[in-house]
């Protein structure tokens, strides 16, 4: 099917788009079936702890009639089709603690929970491509050698013990941004570190490693030959040679930033889906946690297209295989 | 009044009670200054953790109470000092012999901040929308177990019933689960009452971003507060912004830096360094059941009395708040703390030897690895509590472990989820658990640690028991009461049916501009005769 000209990429990319979003039908499905079967295998009973932390002991009677009000007392194959039923309608139910309608929570807390996760992408981004560039370009060895051993140190070090020695030192001691809260961007500045750390860790390892095994590539000796500066190879030839399993790194990672933000979102006082997975967690509450599977599996949908459609313009070997299948 | 529980199983849920807010409230004199309450102003207070539902009608939260109770009142007020109760929404009230029907007479000139009137029709409003079911009220039902209904007499006098005695009641009546809320607001359903509880308190609800932070802001032409406020009219702070800080050190890093006035739920280990430094640390002993340990008596061998008692001689609950909590709590001298009303102290010295030579009497021999035996079978107990617990009760149940096996007894420790714990205690399948409660009534004996319906952890499935707690139940005879819930608590204490441990403990950080803080019956912060001095 070679029905396009070889230089028409972008009909090449909406065609593979619309195949990978009918592909990624079957995946959603999966997502919320697998978090459905998930949140009803955790052991213990959303009614029984409702009651058993709130009244003094489980009245069978209440239980019943709190069961029936939440609707638990239907078999789970119902429940589970009543699910996707109003999952398609666009409903994703009701918190079984507050009553409150799942999409406006998710929403609520999405917010604050994207803006960090930009954050920490576009700095641990930042912060691990310098590094591994600075790495290859210096000629200090002993920048090098440091270079090449703090992503293992970034990657190791625990967001508790990072979050906390942050807050001593910029917002306790030098009063620099707020502790607490989510409200403009100095309250954002810490947490988005405590998560960008361990992902500029990732980042320049694997670039790093990346940079040195270009190194011995022909490309790179037959730009040099051509006269081009050791950065411009670097930056211009290397760079975007060994871009690609980063940026399916990225894409990976900001599923993992979406919702295991919890460590700074607790320590920073900030709203997002990280505390409230953690905290449906704790009060089984199944339309919730349903919901953010939900909502986490659409965002990685989404965000695998994106990567997809960028190794388009970073790689064209990627639009020929498309092409050819 | 107010039951902010704290149970096992709250462990992270409502982790520590909750600072909370306007009437009800002494006012503690705090260090120098000026003692002149000057009017304006924001307090924040960092608190440990987030009420999800702001409405204490629905939610068992202390963390609900917090901020509940600057925004709703109730019938009648419980002094902090001394646990009377006394006018408040109604003016005058008066029960019946069997403590089944409560007349209360409203004052006038209350209002919701609405504007509606507070009068009878709204307080049978606020009981049937509690016991409806649609509600999902977790714990404000429980209160009302046995409400047949609510009968309006006139504009300003309502009878509420109940199918069976409820002296607990009245104090009930006084805490935030049951203050009164606007009618109106209960129309748009219970999820929006969760962001914005509208009451006749001193404070409104004036922003709520869940898991960050709630605003109160001051409502102006506030006439009711009950009689042992400091003050009468208006409160004083013009905003109180409560943020939500579930890390300890967060918490007193912000209070040091200046970022936030107050923090609550302080960690004893905070404490101290926090004094010194010049943030002083108020302190207040919760109302309620202490933090006890239970060992099931429904299961052999713990039937045997004999063994309980070994196992509560055995448990050094000195040594223990020494050791976790450097002595900023207090052991617990009965199942109930001492600012509970009716409280009297049972607790006996804790010995080693003694629970040694009870052992031995009932024929319990060491063997391998110092664990006694008889029969062939070990002197064991399983003991599931809630992990991450609060309040370090996972190294205390370690310290237990150790001074049990000092006498031989194996403890098996199997910290486990919240639903875990309550499912397996909710089948009887436990040996050792343990609770603390928050309630300032002896009533709490009855609801929290005795179930009828063979239901929840702890139950005390104790005859004489049972009926000391009913009739502390069906009357409102002080002197009579008092009788019961003593006789009980000598029970409890005889029958090792309950191990005390320790009094759970508020301690409040402030810095050296915030005046009048000071607790409400139950010991939880509260606000409105607080004020800021810059």
């Amino acid at each position: 099917m070679w029905r396009t000209r070889p230089g028409d990429r972008s009909g090449i990319r909406w065609r593979m788009l619309r195949r990978r979003l009918l592909s990624a039908v079957p995946v959603l499905l999966g997502v919320v079936t697998v978090a459905f079967g998930i949140v009803h295998m955790i052991p213990g009973d959303p009614v029984q702890i409702m009651l058993g932390t709130g009244g003094a002991f489980v009245d069978p009677e209440r239980e019943a009639v709190l069961r029936h009000e939440l609707r638990l007392d239907r078999p789970l194959p119902d429940q589970y089709l009543a699910f996707l039923a109003a999952l398609l309608r666009g409903d994703l139910g009701k918190s079984l603690q507050t009553g409150e309608p799942v999409t406006a929570l998710v929403a609520e807390a999405a917010g604050p929970s994207l803006a960090l996760a930009g954050t920490a992408l576009v700095l641990g981004l930042l912060l691990g491509a310098g590094g591994a560039v600075l790495g290859e370009l210096t000629r200090s060895r002993l920048l090098r050698a440091m270079l090449s051993r703090l992503p293992v140190l970034a990657m190791a070090l625990p967001a508790y013990w990072v979050a906390t020695l942050l807050l001593q030192v910029f917002s306790f001691r030098l009063g620099l941004v707020p502790a607490l809260g989510s409200t403009g961007p100095g309250a954002t500045v810490l947490p988005a570190v405590t998560l960008a750390l361990p992902l500029a860790g990732v980042v320049a390892h694997v670039l790093g490693s990346g940079l040195r095994t270009a190194d011995r590539e022909s490309y790179v000796l037959m730009a040099r030959a051509k006269g081009a500066t050791r950065a411009r190879v670097v930056l211009r030839h290397m760079l975007r040679n060994t871009a690609v399993p980063v940026v399916t790194l990225s894409g990976t990672t900001v599923g993992s930033l979406l919702g295991g933000g919890v460590v700074a979102e607790t320590i920073f006082g900030r709203p997002g889906l990280g505390r409230l997975i953690v905290n449906a967690l704790q009060n089984h509450d199944y339309p919730v946690l349903q919901g953010v599977a939900a909502f986490l599996g659409i965002t990685m949908v989404v965000i695998s297209l994106i990567v997809d459609v960028a190794y388009t313009y970073l790689d064209p070997r990627v639009v020929s295989a498309a092409v050819w299948k | 009044m107010s039951y902010g529980v704290s149970r096992p199983v709250r462990a992270l849920a409502v982790p520590a009670v909750v600072a909370l807010l306007a009437a009800g409230c002494t006012a503690e004199p705090t260090s120098s200054g000026s003692t002149t309450p000057k009017r304006g102003g924001t307090l924040t207070i960092a608190t440990d953790t987030d009420p999800g539902c702001l409405d204490p009608q629905q939610s068992p939260a202390a963390a609900a109470l917090l901020t509940g109770r600057g925004v709703v009142d109730s019938l009648v007020a419980q002094d902090p000092t001394g646990g009377a109760l006394v006018p408040w929404l109604a003016e005058s009230w008066t029960v019946d012999q069997r403590a089944t029907a409560f007349t209360f007479k409203l004052r006038t000139g209350a209002t919701f901040s609405d504007g509606s009137p507070v009068d009878a029709a709204a307080v049978k409003a606020n009981f049937d929308r509690i016991v409806d079911p649609a509600t999902k009220s977790l714990l404000a039902a429980g209160l009302l177990a046995g409400y047949t209904g609510t009968t309006v007499s006139d504009e300003r006098t309502v009878v509420v019933r109940f199918g069976q005695p409820n002296a607990g009641f009245l104090q009930a009546a006084s805490t935030a689960f049951l203050g009164l809320q606007a009618p109106a607001s209960f129309a748009a359903g219970p999820a929006s009452t969760c962001r914005a509880v509208v009451g006749s308190g001193p404070f409104t609800v004036a922003d709520y971003v869940p898991q960050q932070q709630v605003v109160l802001a001051r409502r102006a032409g506030y006439r009711w507060a009950p009689k042992f406020a400091a003050h009468q009219d208006d409160a004083y702070l013009e905003k109180v912004v409560v943020t939500i800080a579930s890390d300890n050190g967060v918490r007193s890093g912000s209070l040091r830096s200046g970022q936030v006035d107050a923090a609550g739920a302080v960690s004893p280990r905070d404490a101290a360094a926090l004094d010194q430094d010049g943030f002083p640390v108020h302190k207040r002993e919760q109302a309620g059941i202490a933090y006890s340990l239970f060992v099931n008596s429904a299961k052999e061998p713990w039937n045997d009395v004999a063994l309980r008692r070994a196992v509560s001689r055995a448990i050094d609950p000195a040594l223990i708040v020494k050791t976790l909590y450097q002595d900023r709590y207090a052991p617990a001298g009965s199942v109930l703390t001492p600012t509970t009303p009716d409280y009297v102290a049972t607790a006996q010295p804790a010995s080693a030897a003694e629970a040694a030579r009870l052992l031995d009497a009932a024929g319990w021999v060491a063997g391998p690895g110092g664990i006694r035996s008889k029969n062939g079978q070990r002197l064991s107990l399983r003991w599931s509590y809630v992990a991450p617990a609060r309040e370090q009760r996972d190294l205390l149940a370690q310290l237990v472990q150790q001074q049990l096996k000092a006498v031989g007894v194996e403890v098996v420790l199997e910290p486990a989820p919240v639903g875990d714990v309550i499912a397996k205690q909710s089948k009887g399948d436990w040996e050792m658990s343990d609770i603390s409660f928050l309630r300032a009534d002896a009533d709490v004996m009855r609801t929290v640690l005795q179930s009828s319906a063979g239901g929840r952890p702890p139950v005390v499935a104790d005859q004489a028991l049972a009926r000391d707690l009913a009739a502390g139940a069906a009357t409102t005879e002080p002197e009579a009461r008092r009788n019961s819930y003593h006789e009980a608590q000598q029970r409890i204490a005889d029958q090792a049916l309950a191990i005390p441990v320790y009094n759970p403990t508020y301690l409040l950080a402030v810095n050296k501009s915030v005046r009048g803080a000071g607790f409400d019956a139950q010991g939880l912060p509260q606000f409105y005769d607080t004020w800021v001095d810059r």
